[in-house]
């Protein structure tokens, strides 16, 4: 960064030789030139006050043939380079060596400001021809600090460079601005291309998953393109969003899962809208955690932020790159569902007297022995999963370039991702392009344009399960289906015998997405640390879903063929103006400030049509017109607006003592009149500890940094004009009606969240130990809440804020290197956290009821004071029901059989209220102790959605040429309500689903009278009330990634013509150890506020790679 | 910069800016009506208005229907295993949509004069506005006894109970406005009519006269909800009068055949004798539907237009019908299976369920209703959903009023001829074998039994057994062996207590303002 060191001179008939003595007195520039040159200009006077270096020699040297350049702490005047010069060469020889004195082969040397290099041999030698002795050498190496050297009147020069202190010394983004990770108050973390680029993943998201402390990323299920819950520092409110705020290159974003289309039928499993962003792209991500780095986003800062910033034109020699790899995925898990032969046992068990085994040969309505057996032998038998579930065929490939020359820098690529899903017919493709262009005009004046372009396409699987809606998607269905074809009128609810495989393949889906990011800047520095800086730009998507439900699909079997469209539009645009000034005052006080206003706005449209009724199939939903039904459509547009000023103060003192302070003041049209603008302040102070003289010598410490900070950010992620008194569309007899909705509210404000975060900073020995340790607490208050109102006043709820949810939370990162050496390095990081989540006031309602829609057990959650977001509430499960709590007909007659039995509980035996409990059944703790279960008083809090713990743990190692990468991720103490156990128990009595092999054979029956398992489902009466007994652990350890890598030696490479070569092979999802019974322990149901929460949601793939990365 | 923030919203209207033309009243008062088969209201609920969950609440937990044993479900089952509790979620969203439907009505009648709408018009929106609040609070109160009494749109949150006679006054007077200001036949179909509210007058009339009669809800001793007050001679004399001139002057009459009041497609049938009904139509895309799937159509595979059983008859009620009474075939049947067989009427086919000879058989269920071939419906989840009429009020109910109220001004006779009236339209050839069969000496358990026989599942028992004071001793005189669906009838048994007449408040409701609870909940 350039320092501001200004200077003054008043002088008469003084010489540029004086002057250039000036200002290596006044500063701590020295100016190199060749005195040839200066020797023909005149005297002249000069009178300048405190100018900068750029001024005064911008006055002194314009009339003459000469320009300069600014290199670290030197000023080399030279002939400009147009001007005539006379050619000088001068061959200069070296050897470039690391601190330790060891060669460093194949660094890169080059003339500053030409393209001429060339590089070091394997001992570390060089040789190249300088033009002028004013020519500057740049060397660069992978892994070493740039160094560059004026040749000067030099033959020989030997370099030794430094080792990169990596982490140290990196920029952090942070919103409007960067800062070098030492002068960082705040909490930040952030993840570097490298990084980014080991795992083989096609969502940014996953690439980032445990591998950052205090941020939890969930993917709602295995689907490709499935959407990705990113929660940071725990969810701060209930209805609001809770995902943070995205900042693209820039851009910002508040990613809206709507803006993706998805299955309009049935269950709505979203999207991830940000997988139209290729990771390969990426140059980093930060994510701010604490609210100083948070508040100047303001009212979008609440839930933190995430910034994306992707890859520019880097110093050196053109790059390009491709990147490619092929994989093969498979299922990490099957489930352990009956065989045709077992299912007919149990349907023979359940209801032997059926069509399932009996034709009704004698016509009296009845299926038994005095009918003619069913021919079993004869039925299709199937294992559907293995049907089903196949080998995911996966491509991916990138080619990127990166070229900076002169003033100008640009890096762009194109990528194409075709990823084959496990299941049968679903697929995910991507097509991206981006560039970015960097324009230095002048010293002054730089502009730059960014321009990525993608279109994603999800095809099939359209209702995968997992979320809250009907249990009849596609996944649902190849677990539950009866393993045999047969079709049983009563219960076939098709009227056909309908197999999971026609399900998949009479069914159509297409999400196609484009996505445009496209953003531009103009920066102008008026004087050296004044800086202004317009930029704008915005993200359009455009989606389009297409669907068609053939008649031989339960969704379309009842319409004759049912096809939907649907259209989303979505553009985030905005213009942000920022004024930036720097100064050092003296070496001890420097002084960065920034102020700005930005402009912001938000559009969305919807719109659908659905038509049934198709006597012809063949051409699909690309003929919706041959639907003869019109049966829906809808339409809907939301605008909101944001005016934002915003001003950040950084000062340091003494180079130790760090302040920063923001502020910012948020206007939105989500509400009315005079409570538009929320004002979020934060301060922060960071103290450098290892600077003060105590530490600054210590051979252990070197790095240690204490930071404290405090923060107010909002949230207004309602849907708009929630302050309005709206009218709704109330339809009666196909008239149009309308009706009051709400009443208004003009008070509605912003949410605001408070944090309070300290941390430490710690690197020992040289920073081969780094560890960060952060603890927080955060209030969220005047929650944005439809707060229910007394129903006689004919409304049922209004937009309120009320309401308070606290979260406090510590993070822990360790980064080490174990082993350095010049063939081996072995590098680990480890991270963990641990959130704790409390609602603490919902106003002047006792709870907030969660229910989920479309399966049997719906009235499954709820929000209440003192507990986490995230809770199942119901009865706590207590054994099973046995014979002996029962009394029975004629005085408990042993002759009767079971099932002729009417059980009565004997006294003192726990009665489940509505239900007539026998034996088998689930019997539930008595919390009151009144001898009654019922809803009133015995249901209790039974679940946690969120985890006590989580954490990431990452090897990377390098031998010679080979890397290896090691990646653990996991979660501890969060628990999922597993709704599928009821059906895959035999919940329903129908034929037409299987049920779990391991509940079949433990069960509970009269001769094993099992406490842990009841009866089956539909003898089991209180199997289906909310219990316990559906709460299972979540807890998990994956091993999420292994990678070996081999880099070919360069010199072999550069026989072929190719810079670099590396081969690799990767394995995601090899192993999870879990409890968990369901397909896999990491879900995010559709509803936020239980998200644990499962209907059998898409299976994880186990993913296998190999690759290959060239670099030209 | 400064009005860059002043945006209006594009997909709705604001509340200020309704009713400023003619049109805009038609609109606000079809929003009145719509509250009658509201899906969700300001996006809350399901169904807690005629749409799903007002027929559960009127029919089941009697003698007629009770939850079928091991259907849980906390927003149902409760219902027909009388153990309604205060944190019901179909209660507390009941008693919302009921009161969102008198907003509705108290926002038009405070605005209508700045429509401009000319006259009759006028008078008439008025009308059927008043004649919507008349009804929203019959069933309020029918439900939960005294209720605030609102006749302005700004509801107060902190108003309290008023005693049943305030709320009487206010419905028999927003009943008599529409019947003095409605027209012979609306001119917009299935609106209410003149007769629509004479009907419901009747009903008021019987209901008050009998709950004095019967001393209902004296023993509860909770003068909120008292009946003293009701001169059951006046009432008696007024319903006699009432549908006297109902009989006399309405046009309506008894249908020809009374399967057809219950199919989704006969609408014009049905028209013939109900004086007020849901309305749904067929080609609204975004329509207002009834939902029968869950209990009131044969169970069975939903391409046969089958529903979900989780409610089911009492064996009493099949044994309620001799065995030639042709309502029964229609009222009570086994599953409907799509490879059965299909009867077309009027062009439209409807898959027949197997006959029920025998309550004890499993699948015994509710067949009243009827959905047709789904195949060829046009609505949004037609397997689900249903754009039939709903019959609210028929003339068969109003003969059974006339008859009551003949009985108590002194005709017996008379009384006994309109039972037969009813009986021998479904069944003209064997009606003196019914005479004879469903002779009862005590009129009014005749009575009783023959509201039961014709108007079964449409909304009437529960407000009948309250009304001639039979809640408790109809249900205890059930057994739990004669259907195989009375298994649950022990259960309901020990839940029936005096005060369950009335169901709670929602427990809610008196969190967020406080208001008195019915007694023992």
């Amino acid at each position: 960064s350039t320092r501001a060191q200004n200077i003054s001179i008043n002088k008469q008939n003084t010489s540029l030789k004086e002057v250039f003595q000036l200002i290596e007195k006044q500063t701590s520039f020295t100016v190199v030139y060749d005195s040839k040159i200066i020797k023909a200009t005149k005297p002249f006077s000069l009178t300048v006050k405190d100018v900068s270096i750029e001024t005064l020699l911008n006055r002194c040297l314009r009339d003459l043939d000469l320009d300069y350049i600014i290199s670290m702490n030197t000023i080399v005047v030279r002939r400009k380079l147009n001007a005539p010069v006379p050619i000088m060469i001068t061959r200069v020889t070296g050897k470039v060596t690391d601190s330790k004195g060891s060669p460093i082969p194949g660094v890169s040397i080059r003339i500053k400001g030409s393209n001429k290099g060339t590089s070091t041999d394997m001992d570390g030698k060089y040789t190249i021809d300088a033009p002028e002795p004013t020519s500057i050498l740049v060397f660069t190496s992978i892994g070493y600090n740039v160094k560059e050297l004026l040749v000067g009147s030099q033959k020989v020069i030997d370099v030794i460079l430094m080792e990169e202190v990596k982490s140290l010394d990196d920029l952090v983004v942070i919103g409007y601005g960067t800062v070098n990770k030492k002068d960082l108050t705040g909490s930040v973390s952030s993840i570097k291309a490298d990084e980014i680029s080991k795992s083989k993943v096609t969502s940014f998201q996953e690439a980032i998953q445990g591998k950052m402390a205090g941020i939890q990323i969930t993917s709602s299920s295995g689907e490709p393109g499935a959407a990705m819950n990113i929660s940071i520092r725990g969810a701060n409110t209930i209805y609001g969003s809770t995902s943070p705020l995205f900042v693209i290159d820039g851009v910002p974003y508040d990613a809206n899962a709507n803006e993706v289309g998805t299955a309009s039928i049935g269950n709505k499993t979203s999207a991830n809208p940000l997988s139209s962003l290729n990771p390969n792209d990426i140059e980093s991500v930060d994510v701010l955690k604490d609210a100083s780095s948070t508040a100047i986003y303001g009212s979008r800062g609440a839930n933190g932020v995430v910034i994306i910033t992707t890859k520019t034109g880097k110093l050196g020699a053109p790059k390009i790159d491709y990147d490619g790899y092929m994989s093969f995925s498979n299922a990490t898990k099957k489930l352990g569902v009956l065989s045709p032969d077992e299912y007919l046992d149990y349907r023979r068990i359940v209801s032997p007297n059926t069509i399932l085994f009996y034709k009704d040969t004698n016509k009296d309505g009845l299926y038994n022995e005095l009918d003619e057996p069913v021919d079993l032998s004869e039925l299709e038998k199937h294992d559907w999963q293995d049907e089903t579930l196949q080998t995911g065929v996966s491509q991916n490939h990138n080619v990127s370039f990166s070229v900076k020359k002169d003033n100008t820098s640009y890096a762009g690529g194109i990528g194409y991702l075709d990823q084959g899903a496990i299941v049968r017919n679903n697929d995910f493709k991507r097509y991206s392009a981006r560039l970015k262009v960097d324009q230095d005009f002048n010293t002054k004046l730089k502009i730059g344009l960014n321009i990525s372009l993608s279109q994603t396409g999800q095809d099939g699987a359209s209702q995968s399960g997992g979320g809250d809606g009907l249990f009849n998607g596609i996944v649902q269905n190849l677990v539950i289906s009866k393993p045999i074809e047969f079709y049983d009128p009563l219960w076939d609810r098709a009227g056909a015998y309908i197999s999971p495989l026609t399900m998949i393949d009479d069914a159509y889906k297409s999400a196609a997405t484009v996505q445009n990011n496209i953003s531009g800047y103009l920066n102008y520095k008026f004087i050296p640390g004044l800086t202004l800086n317009i930029s704008g730009g915005g993200i359009l998507t455009n989606s389009k879903t297409k669907e068609f439900y053939g008649k031989k699909t339960s969704w379309g079997v009842g319409d004759n063929g049912l096809g939907i469209i649907q259209d989303q539009k979505a553009a985030s645009i905005f213009n942000t103006n920022q004024l930036t000034y720097e100064k050092w005052f003296n070496k001890n006080h420097y002084l960065n400030a920034m102020i700005a206003t930005e402009i912001s706005q938000y559009t969305y449209e919807y719109f659908s049509v659905q038509k049934s009724n198709f006597s012809d199939e063949s051409t699909g939903i690309d003929d919706i017109a041959k639907g003869t039904i019109a049966k829906g459509s809808a339409s809907y547009k939301d605008v909101n607006r944001r005016l934002s000023y915003f001003g950040r103060v950084n000062y340091t003192l003494l180079t130790k003592h760090l302040f920063t302070g923001t502020f910012r003041a948020d206007g939105s049209d989500k509400f009315g009149k005079g409570k538009r603008f929320g004002y979020f302040p934060s301060f922060a102070y960071g103290w450098l500890i290892s600077e003060e003289p105590f530490l600054k010598n210590s051979k252990q410490i070197s790095n240690l940094k204490l930071r404290l900070s405090y923060g107010e950010t909002g949230n207004e992620r309602i849907e708009s004009y929630r302050y309005l008194a709206r009218l709704e569309n109330a339809f009666y007899n196909g008239e149009l009606g309308q009706a009051p909705a709400s009443s208004a509210n003009p008070d509605l404000k912003w949410e605001t969240t408070i944090q309070y975060n300290a941390g430490i900073d710690l690197g020992l020995f040289n920073n081969r130990i780094e560890l960060t340790l952060d603890i927080y607490s955060k209030q969220t208050k005047n929650m944005l809440l439809p707060v229910y109102v007394p129903g006689r006043t004919g409304y049922n709820q209004q937009w309120q804020n009320v309401g308070r949810v606290d979260n406090k939370g510590i993070e822990f990162q360790i980064n080490t290197k174990n082993i350095k050496s010049k063939d081996f390095n072995w590098e680990t990081s480890f991270n963990i956290s641990s959130n704790r989540n409390e609602v603490k006031d919902i106003g002047n309602i006792g709870y907030i009821p969660v229910t989920m829609g479309g399966g049997w057990i719906t009235n499954v959650g709820r929000v209440t004071v003192g507990q986490p977001i995230g809770t199942a509430y119901g009865y706590v499960f207590d054994g099973v029901y046995q014979i002996s709590d029962f009394t029975w007909d004629n005085d408990s007659d042993p002759m009767i059989p079971h099932d002729k039995r009417f059980y009565v509980p004997k006294s003192g035996v726990v009665q489940v209220t509505g239900v007539n409990v026998r034996p088998g059944s689930s019997k539930f703790k008595d919390l009151n102790g009144d001898g009654i279960v019922d809803l009133d008083n015995d249901r209790t809090t039974i679940s946690r959605s969120t985890p006590k713990f989580f954490g990431g743990l990452n090897n990377t190692i390098r031998y010679k040429n080979f890397d290896v990468n090691i990646f653990l991720e996991g979660a501890y103490g969060n628990q999922i309500f597993n709704e599928s156990k009821y059906r895959l128990e035999g919940g329903v009595s129908s034929t037409w689903m299987n049920i779990n092999k391991d509940f079949f054979y433990n069960r509970w029956t009269t001769e094993r009278p099992s406490n842990t398992y009841g009866d089956f489902g539909d003898l089991n009466k209180t199997a289906t009330l909310t219990s316990s007994y559906f709460v299972e652990d979540a807890s998990y350890l994956r091993l999420k990634n292994v990678s070996i890598g081999y880099r070919f030696s360069d010199d072999l490479m550069k026989k072929i013509g190719v810079g670099s070569a590396r081969i690799y092979v990767n394995g995601s999802n090899l192993h999870t150890w879990t409890k968990y019974t369901g397909y896999d322990p990491e879900i995010q149901s559709e509803n936020a506020l239980l998200a644990g929460f499962d209907r059998i949601s898409y299976p994880r793939a186990r993913v296998y790679t190999i690759g290959l990365n060239v670099g030209f | 910069c400064k009005d860059y923030l002043d945006t209006e919203p594009y997909s709705f209207n604001t509340v200020e800016n309704l009713y400023k033309t003619p049109q805009d009243a038609e609109i606000g008062l079809t929003g009145c009506y719509s509250i009658l088969n509201a899906t969700n209201v300001q996006g809350t609920g399901f169904g807690e208005s005629f749409t799903v969950k007002m027929p559960i609440m009127l029919n089941a937990g009697t003698d007629e229907l009770v939850t079928q044993d091991g259907f849980t479900d906390p927003n149902y089952a409760p219902f027909g295993t009388a153990e309604v509790s205060s944190q019901n979620e179909t209660i507390r969203n009941n008693w919302f949509f009921l009161f969102a439907g008198i907003n509705r009505c108290n926002y038009l009648l405070e605005n209508i004069e700045k429509a401009n709408v000319p006259s009759p018009r006028r008078q008439e929106i008025i009308g059927e506005a008043r004649f919507l609040r008349g009804l929203l609070y019959f069933y309020l109160a029918t439900f939960y006894g005294g209720v605030p009494v609102y006749e302005a749109s700004q509801q107060d949150p902190k108003a309290q109970r008023s005693k049943l006679e305030s709320v009487y006054q206010l419905i028999l007077a927003d009943f008599n406005n529409a019947y003095q200001n409605l027209p012979n036949r609306a001119g917009i179909e299935g609106r209410a009519n003149k007769w629509s509210a004479a009907g419901y007058l009747a009903k008021v009339y019987t209901y008050l006269g009998s709950c004095n009669e019967n001393a209902v809800g004296k023993s509860l001793n909770y003068p909120l909800n008292s009946f003293d007050w009701v001169n059951k001679t006046e009432m008696y004399a007024n319903a006699k009068s009432i549908t006297d001139e109902i009989i006399a002057e309405s046009g309506y009459e008894l249908t020809k055949n009374y399967s057809y009041l219950f199919r989704e497609t006969t609408k014009s049938q049905l028209a013939e004798e109900s004086l007020f009904s849901i309305q749904s139509k067929t080609n609204s895309a975004n329509g207002n539907y009834n939902l029968w799937l869950f209990w009131q159509i044969p169970i069975g595979s939903s391409v046969a237009g089958g529903g979900y059983g989780w409610f089911r008859p009492t064996g009493e009620l099949f044994f309620k019908y001799n065995n030639a009474d042709e309502r029964r075939k229609n009222n009570l049947t086994l599953y409907v299976d799509p490879q059965g067989q299909k009867e077309n009427i009027e062009g439209i086919n409807y898959f027949i369920p197997l006959p029920c000879t025998d309550p004890l058989n499993g699948n015994y269920c509710v067949g009243k209703f009827r959905y047709r071939d789904p195949i060829s419906k046009s609505i949004s989840n037609g397997t689900a959903w249903s754009d039939a009429d709903v019959p609210l009020l028929r003339f068969a109910d109003i003969l059974l009023l006339n008859a009551e109220a003949k009985y108590y001004t002194g005709d017996e006779a008379g009384a006994r001829s309109r039972l037969k009236e009813v009986r021998y339209r479904s069944n003209p050839t064997a009606i003196d074998v019914l005479t004879t069969a469903y002779l009862k000496a005590n009129f009014i358990d005749e009575l009783l039994d023959e509201r039961s026989r014709e108007l079964c599942f449409e909304g009437w028992r529960r407000i009948d057994l309250i009304r001639f004071g039979k809640y408790e001793s109809a249900i205890n005189s059930l057994t739990d062996y004669l259907g195989s669906w009375n298994r649950i009838v022990p259960l309901l048994k020990s839940n029936v207590k005096p005060y369950k007449i009335w169901f709670p408040i929602p427990k809610t409701e008196i969190e967020l303002s406080p208001i008195d609870q019915n007694p023992k909940y």
